[in-house]
């Protein structure tokens, strides 16, 4: 039996994150975790979140991270944020910090954030749903044979609009207006804000998991960048030889296509996820050969965000292998603004 | 009563692909026993395809049908459309995936709902024979779909190309990749309202293509169609010499889709 208490969470922001994402999640993980410290500047949204949770609320993170009953901090704030609180989470001395994605807002703050946790001991996983995904790890296992013949790379992410999801998530209070919208020109200014809003929100997801598959990935050269109606990206490029299609939109209906191929020279790996916010299982994984033979993995009754926060529970534990090492994440993220950087310049060259 | 024509190929190896299909319509196609040149002569579509066409119906053949028709010279399919005209005879593609029975039979309802996506993608698994044949592979495709494709950039890596362009006001790009497991084509055509999703599997089998449109109503699988590229286009040439009407369109637009390609 189990006799470990559980590990409070403190929560850094009370938007639809925390709402729809880490606390329905954390109630998957009584004996591991309870909402412990639900922080918000604004002190009505962390009073009414932190009700609902059976934590108590404060307008600090200060505040927050001096309460002893909370071990781990969950950063689930908006992304210029993140590496001061996760940084001043760690000089805290806490067991581990959850990191929603992206880790930053540059290398440099995700450099930062991994000499502070080389530096304290302190473990920092990111809120990667996908890296966590059982159907992926499984696929993980192949990958010494897979990876070195993949041939191209596909992430294609077609989604309902959030709110649909965030719905069946949970009751969301004090929603925020939605963070982007059309621009009526697009100049080069807007096109770069626009790319990286959609690469470090969106394409972070498979981003990772892409990057297994091209050992040349700081090679990475954009063939062509386009913006996709009404909003998202569609960039083809290749890298060591290795062709990549990187397309992500947002839709108003309610099918949910989230897709990562990779062909090689006599497989195809196809991994279907399913969508962000409620817990629909795992992805799945097929792997069709060439005399037409599919092979299945999944679907898992777990999905990634449980089984992120299992990894952050071991490492809080003194597991450090539960995780992915820091070195990897901050290269994850080096690949991620990249591919967001190349991405805009590439668009920004067809505005001229 | 069905007229019976008489069949025949100039390639050893097309032979068994040819009895396959024979046995599925022995009341409309009879092997040619030699003594006579046949009505209909089963052509493969590597290299000079378009010259042996010619070639076929100079020697009498009222019916040509090209399997798996690539990239040749282009003024030579404008030769062949116009000879075959001139002599009445009849040219039909068996092309793996443009002339896949699923995607013909729901082509109407199909252009119906890509008139109101903005995208479309393609993505093809399988060997080709040069980039600019996987190239028109997908071209294809998207013209037998009735889309006004315009290719502007083509690019290769190692083992696939990417070509890019529009259709009309969609967007357009597509990706080949050399590879033996999962062969086959795959169109997403994305709209804000809807999304189509169409599997094409181009292995000239009787296996049925995959087809559905998902819009605020739900996902729905257009029905199956078990009946291969071949079986449909011989049927098309059938029918096409009944009616005595030959059409060289279809090879000026094919001639048209090859001459983009050669020229980006």
């Amino acid at each position: 039996m189990n006799m470990v208490k559980p590990l409070g969470v403190g929560f850094a922001g009370a938007g639809p994150v925390t709402q729809a994402i880490h606390l329905p999640t954390l109630a998957h993980l009584p004996d591991l975790f309870t909402p412990a410290c639900v922080m918000d500047v604004n002190g009505d949204l962390a009073a009414a979140v932190a009700a609902g949770a059976g934590a108590r609320s404060v307008t600090s993170l200060e505040a927050m991270l001096a309460d002893p009953a909370v071990d781990v901090v969950a950063v689930c704030s908006p992304q210029q944020f993140h590496a001061d609180q996760v940084i001043a989470a760690l000089r805290a001395g806490k067991k581990a910090v959850l990191c929603e994605k992206p880790l930053a807002n540059s290398a440099d703050e995700a450099r930062a954030i991994a000499e502070v946790s080389a530096e304290t001991g302190i473990p920092v996983i990111l809120g990667a749903m996908h890296v966590f995904d059982p159907a992926w790890i499984a696929v993980k296992d192949m990958l010494g044979d897979l990876s070195p013949r993949a041939r191209s790379i596909r992430s294609s992410i077609v989604l309902p609009l959030n709110d649909r999801f965030e719905n069946w998530a949970t009751e969301v209070t004090g929603r925020p207006e939605m963070a982007f919208s059309m621009p009526g020109e697009m100049t080069p200014d807007v096109t770069r804000q626009m790319f990286h809003t959609l690469i470090l929100g969106l394409a972070v997801h498979d981003l990772p998991l892409v990057r297994t598959f091209l050992p040349d990935w700081r090679d990475l050269e954009i063939w062509s960048a386009r913006q996709l109606a009404p909003f998202g990206y569609l960039i083809a490029g290749h890298a060591g030889g290795r062709a990549v299609q990187l397309a992500g939109t947002m839709h108003g209906h309610g099918e949910a296509y989230w897709d990562l191929e990779v062909v090689t020279d006599t497989e195809l790996l196809r991994i279907r996820f399913t969508p962000s916010y409620v817990h629909g299982g795992s992805a799945v994984a097929t792997i069709t050969d060439a005399s037409g033979a599919v092979r299945q993995i999944g679907p898992f009754d777990r999905n990634g965000y449980v089984e992120e926060w299992r990894a952050l529970h071991a490492a809080a534990h003194g597991d450090q292998g539960a995780v992915p090492s820091l070195d990897t994440v901050a290269e994850d993220f080096d690949f991620v603004i990249d591919v967001a950087n190349k991405a805009s310049a590439s668009a920004i060259g067809e505005l001229s | 009563m069905t007229l019976s024509l008489t069949i025949a190929t100039e390639a050893p190896g097309l032979q068994q692909r040819l009895g396959k299909t024979l046995a599925t319509l022995p009341l409309s196609y009879r092997a040619s026993d030699g003594s006579a040149s046949a009505s209909v002569m089963f052509i493969t579509g590597h290299a000079d395809w378009a010259a042996r066409a010619t070639a076929a119906i100079e020697a009498g053949a009222r019916g040509i049908i090209i399997a798996d028709p690539g990239i040749t010279d282009a003024d030579a399919i404008l030769t062949l459309a116009d000879r075959a005209e001139q002599a009445g005879a009849v040219v039909e593609l068996a092309e793996r995936y443009a002339g896949d029975p699923t995607l013909l039979r729901h082509r109407a309802d199909l252009v119906q709902h890509l008139a109101a996506t903005s995208t479309i993608l393609m993505s093809q698994v399988g060997d080709f024979a040069t980039p600019a044949d996987a190239a028109l592979d997908m071209v294809r495709t998207a013209h037998a779909l009735s889309q006004p494709l315009t290719l502007t950039h083509v690019w290769q890596a190692s083992h696939a190309v990417v070509v890019r362009g529009t259709a009309g006001e969609k967007l357009f790009e597509a990706i080949a990749t050399t590879g033996s497991g999962g062969v086959g084509q795959r169109i997403d055509a994305l709209g804000f309202g809807r999304t189509l999703r169409l599997a094409l599997r181009g292995d000239g089998s009787a296996s049925p293509s995959d087809l559905r449109i998902a819009n605020a109503k739900g996902e729905r699988k257009l029905s199956p169609v078990y009946e291969s590229v071949d079986r449909a286009a011989w049927l098309r040439a059938h029918a096409a010499l009944d009616r005595g009407e030959p059409d060289g369109q279809p090879l000026r637009q094919f001639a048209a889709d090859v001459a983009m390609i050669q020229a980006l």
